[in-house]
Parts: structure tokens; C-alpha cells; sequence
């Protein structure tokens, strides 16, 4: 995978073992974890300096879609992806889109082809 | 004494088993960061757990009991290697950590608010022979023997899926229904409706509805 090529992910409120896997996890797949951000003000912001392809958040949390349309409403090109710790539910907001594309089965795969595909997008 | 002198000399052989892929490698990493741990094994099922060698030379085993399999192995993996268990689970009402416990556990983590120092911690006192219940998950078993006029205190937050799930019960829809109108399998519904039950200190969904309604919760 070219440099250009290399997803860039930022990741927001998942809890601290969870971002710890998934820094470990996409990093192998060739992702760029540029950043971890878990405070909800600063991740806006930093979402909006950065302009990552996308952003992962964690679905669990009370606040999940709302700070979604957040990050969505400050930065409209960014995807947001929703993961849920039990990894029994992820769900996708394009850029643009009311609502968001859910998945329910083969998750980890099923991320790995969103980060690459939002990649992609973006290089193109 | 002479087992706790070989091990700080060795290190720590610490063994995950968790069939999450992202948070049992979180796990993992955050264990291979700690400077007593000498290896960090990983599987995500019982079965490739029992498959795995270096599971009977493991000196602590970190264990999501909610996987299938998961209770009996706390039991079975603490006679079969001698290692102390640690139960690390978003499974953690009342009757799961009173499982784990008398499954033989020497400690019971709860994923939702567990954090790397508090995982360190655990992995210390269990290596010097101690047990660790967070002092959240005590109180939820204190909860459990108070009595009947005790009043608790408020409930947590529902996530939104947790409103969605429970606003659909709340109106009368079977389990099956709200799978489908969420795209959600039955499965993840029980598990959602079993994690309110818990959280709401609720004895039933019934009383989790009435209790989420009363308290303007959905």
C-alpha cells in the first residue's frame, strides 16, 4: 500500500484497552492511527485540524451519536465509524449520509475494508 | 515462597483468553507494557486456549467468561495449570460475578470501566496471591444483600442503543421484533436487555422497564 494510500484514523472516547487493540490492530494492517482523542470538545477540533479519512468512536457510550454529529457537523468529509467493545455491532456514517450503514457480523473484516475503501475515496 | 522468588526473577507468563479481537489484544498490549511480564499469550476461544502450550506454564489467566465455554474453563484452567484467573467481562451482574468467584476466580475486572493502571494493578495482586473485585463491582454485590427498603442509588446512563432497545419493549414488542425493526440479531437485543437489567440493579425487564420509565431514562 502506497503512503498516499494509508488510511488516516483517528480515534476518539473507545476506552483505553480498546484503543490500545486497535492501535495494534490497524496498525499491522498498514493504517496510520494519527491520533487519539478522548475528550469530546478537543476531539472536534482535532478532527477538524487533522482531517483524518475517518474516525472511530465508541458505540456503547451514552453520547455516541451525538458526538458524532459533531465531529460530522465541524468536519463534513469525515466518516465516522461507530464500534461496539463486544464487537457484535459497528455502524458507518459516510460523509453526507442521514443514517448510518450498520453490521453486525465479521466486524474486524468488515472495518478493514471501510478504512480501506474511505482511503481510497479520499486518494482518488 | 520459593514459587514467588522464581517468578520475579522469570517474570510473569500471562495468558488472555477473550474472543473480542480488538479488546483482547488491548489487553494484551497493555500486559506486554508492564515490566514484570516476561510473555503474553492470546487466544480467542476456549478451545484454541486449551490448543495453545504455553497456557500450562501461565502463572495468570485473564478470562472473558461470557464466551461460550467460559465458566467451566475459569474452573478447569485453574486446576489444569495452577495459574490464578482473572475474570475480565462486560458480563458483570450480580449472579456472573458470583459465578466467577465460585468458579474459582481470583478476581473479577469490569470491561466497561476497566483501565490500564486498574488492569496492572489486578495482574499484581494476583501474582502476590491476592484477589481484586473492583469496589464498584463490591458494592453491586453488597446491592444484592441489602434490604428490601434500602434505597439505591441513581441508576447509570443508557447508551442509546440500550433507549432504543428498551423504548421498543416498553411499548410491548416481543425480542424478536425489535431485532428486526433495529437490524439487530435476537442475540444482541437479550444481550442489551440483559445489560439494562443489570445496570438498572432490576430483578427482571419488566422492573427494568418500570424503573427506566419512572426514572425518565426512556
Amino acid at each position: 500500500m502506497s503512503d498516499d494510500q494509508r488510511p488516516r484514523v483517528l480515534l476518539g472516547d473507545l476506552d483505553p484497552i480498546a484503543r490500545l487493540g486497535m492501535i495494534a490492530v490497524l496498525e499491522e494492517d498498514g493504517v496510520d492511527v494519527i491520533g487519539e482523542e478522548e475528550r469530546p470538545e478537543a476531539l472536534v477540533l482535532v478532527t477538524g485540524r487533522l482531517q483524518p479519512d475517518a474516525v472511530v468512536l465508541d458505540l456503547d457510550s451514552p453520547s455516541a451519536r451525538a458526538l458524532a454529529e459533531r465531529v460530522r457537523a465541524a468536519s463534513p468529509a469525515v466518516t465516522v465509524v461507530l464500534w461496539a467493545r463486544e464487537e457484535d455491532a459497528m455502524e458507518v456514517l459516510d460523509p453526507g449520509a442521514p443514517t448510518p450503514r450498520r453490521f453486525f457480523s465479521g466486524l474486524l473484516d468488515q472495518l478493514r475494508d471501510e478504512l480501506r475503501a474511505v482511503a481510497g475515496r479520499t486518494a482518488g | 515462597m520459593e514459587a514467588c522468588e522464581q517468578r520475579s526473577r522469570d517474570g510473569l507468563k500471562l495468558f488472555v483468553v477473550d474472543p473480542h479481537t480488538i479488546y483482547r489484544r488491548g489487553l494484551a498490549a497493555c500486559l506486554e507494557g508492564l515490566h514484570e511480564a516476561q510473555s503474553v499469550g492470546q487466544a480467542g476461544s476456549v478451545r484454541d486456549a486449551w490448543a495453545d502450550d504455553t497456557l500450562f506454564g501461565a502463572d495468570i489467566v485473564l478470562v472473558d467468561h461470557a464466551m461460550t465455554g467460559g465458566l467451566d474453563f475459569v474452573a478447569a484452567v485453574a486446576q489444569a495449570s495452577g495459574a490464578a484467573v482473572v475474570v475480565c467481562s462486560s458480563l458483570c451482574g450480580e449472579d456472573a460475578v458470583l459465578a466467577a468467584l465460585q468458579a474459582g476466580a481470583a478476581g473479577v475486572l469490569r470491561k466497561e470501566t476497566l483501565t490500564t493502571e486498574a488492569l496492572a494493578g489486578a495482574v499484581r495482586a494476583a501474582a502476590s496471591g491476592t484477589g481484586v473485585v473492583t469496589s464498584e463491582l463490591l458494592h453491586e454485590l453488597l446491592d444484592g444483600l441489602a434490604p428490601d427498603g434500602y434505597e439505591k442509588p441513581p441508576a447509570a446512563r443508557l447508551t442509546d442503543r440500550e433507549q432504543q432497545v428498551l423504548s421498543l419493549i416498553a411499548n410491548g414488542h416481543p425480542t424478536r421484533e425489535v431485532a428486526q425493526q433495529l437490524c439487530y440479531s435476537e442475540r444482541t437485543v437479550k444481550n442489551v436487555l440483559h445489560d439494562v437489567v443489570t445496570k438498572l440493579n432490576a430483578r427482571s425487564r419488566s422492573q427494568a422497564v418500570a424503573h427506566a420509565v419512572r426514572e425518565g431514562l426512556i
